[in-house]
């Protein structure tokens, strides 16, 4: 008799991998790589800071 | 104690952050977290939270910076009811109260830096209410009882102190704290930030296996509360340097071995929160003229400390080593870039203008 139950649980990684594999991977990804670009952008934003700063401090020079 | 003048405008901020970060946490643990049954996707909407709330405030602090009229605060709790209105929608509210956020707490930020007439009392107050937002509402969140009446009223009254107490009229003037030592200006900025990284990172790491019932699980963010609130007015009283490197040092022991004590641990959560308006105080030190920029940078920093959380785990043997080498490693990095100036406003403004500040 052919046995019809199944003992492992279907995942949606087993349906449909792509969005998954997308959800998981990607989204952290993108983000770690937003936050590294988000740090670059704030070490610009610093040093235009800084030179403002030292321009309103030292308007002669 | 001395908070500087506009002592309406901090009750608001103040009480406002409560209310912010407890709908905000409300939203991810009760309309987020509910929505979603895998625990992956859970952890990537937390992340992506975190990403754009703290990642968002240096920029959005630089802008307020040039445009000092912008009610960015105001804007954020409105983005933050947004959110709590979208609750059907969960990643969109996730998104709306993730910038509401980072608006709320710049606009927040700028008005705590340039009010506090050089005392970094006025800072760890506002930032304090946060940590009991925070674990307020999670408890919130993840109770079956509470509805979502309570972050909606929190957020209407938050609005409305905000509209009624932070009108920014006077003229825009530069921040006066003097608590930056005088090694030169990147690795100041570097080292008060690292520092604050590395507690980020060490704060996950904190074993505390007493938290096993509801209230207990509130005890840290109390403790992180009161740390905070503290830790500005006796670095004002004491000296910064002083409060940040002692306090630091003191709570290693009492972080290590407070796994099954919850009053040693708490003691340890509690001086280990004290210097966070240290090192604000620190940075803004550096950036007399950007105090949006200077508060958004420690959201930043906390980001990349917490971030490694998301993506690797320590094996257990090694995390109390690895706690109590960071902490230390911390308390010489807070040591290097403080120094124990009172940061008098006559001095400081004196200073200012002749150029010291910005070296």
């Amino acid at each position: 008799m052919e046995k019809l139950s199944c003992t492992k649980a279907t995942t949606l990684y087993d349906v449909a991998p792509g969005p998954v594999i997308l959800l998981l991977l990607g989204i952290p990804l993108l983000i770690v790589v937003a936050v590294v670009g988000i740090i670059i952008v704030a070490v610009v934003l610093i040093r235009r800071a800084r030179k403002k700063n030292l321009e309103k401090a030292n308007p002669q020079k | 104690m001395r908070l500087g003048g506009h002592s309406k405008s901090l009750i608001a901020y103040t009480s406002a952050h409560f209310c912010v970060d407890f709908t905000c946490f409300y939203i991810l643990f009760h309309g987020f977290k509910n929505s979603t049954d895998s625990l992956e996707s859970l952890a990537v909407g937390f992340l992506a939270y975190n990403a754009i709330a703290f990642g968002l405030q240096p920029i959005l602090g630089f802008l307020c910076d040039n445009h000092p009229r912008i009610p960015v605060g105001l804007l954020g709790c409105g983005l933050v009811l947004a959110g709590m209105l979208a609750l059907s929608l969960p990643w969109l509210a996730l998104v709306l109260c993730a910038f509401g956020n980072a608006g709320f707490h710049i606009g927040g930020g700028i008005d705590s830096l340039r009010h506090a007439d050089g005392k970094m009392a006025r800072s760890g107050i506002f930032v304090s209410t946060g940590a009991l937002g925070v674990v307020f509402g999670t408890m919130s969140g993840k109770s079956a009882i509470t509805t979502s009446w309570l972050p909606f009223l929190l957020m209407i009254g938050s609005i409305v102190l905000l509209l009624l107490f932070t009108r920014e009229t006077g003229p825009v003037s530069p921040c006066t704290f003097g608590k930056a030592s005088d090694l030169p200006f990147a690795i100041v900025i570097a080292l008060a930030l690292a520092s604050v990284v590395i507690r980020a990172f060490a704060g996950g790491l904190i074993p505390m296996a007493w938290r096993t019932s509801a209230f207990l699980l509130l005890l840290p963010g109390i403790a992180a509360f009161a740390g905070k609130a503290l830790g500005g007015i006796l670095g004002d009283r004491f000296g910064a340097k002083n409060v940040g490197v002692m306090t630091l040092l003191l709570s290693t022991p009492f972080l290590a071995f407070g796994n099954h004590n919850v009053f040693v641990s708490m003691t340890g959560i509690l001086l280990f929160n004290m210097t966070m308006p240290i090192t604000l105080g620190v940075v803004a030190s550096r950036f007399p003229r950007n105090p949006g920029l200077a508060f958004g940078l420690t959201p930043l920093a906390l980001l990349c400390g917490t971030m490694p959380a998301y993506f690797l785990a320590l094996p257990g043997r090694v995390v109390l080593t690895v706690l109590i080498a960071l902490v230390l490693l911390s308390a010489v990095f807070t040591f290097l870039s403080t120094k124990n100036s009172k940061g008098e406003t006559s001095h400081g403004k004196a200073q200012l203008h002749q150029g010291h500040h910005v070296v």
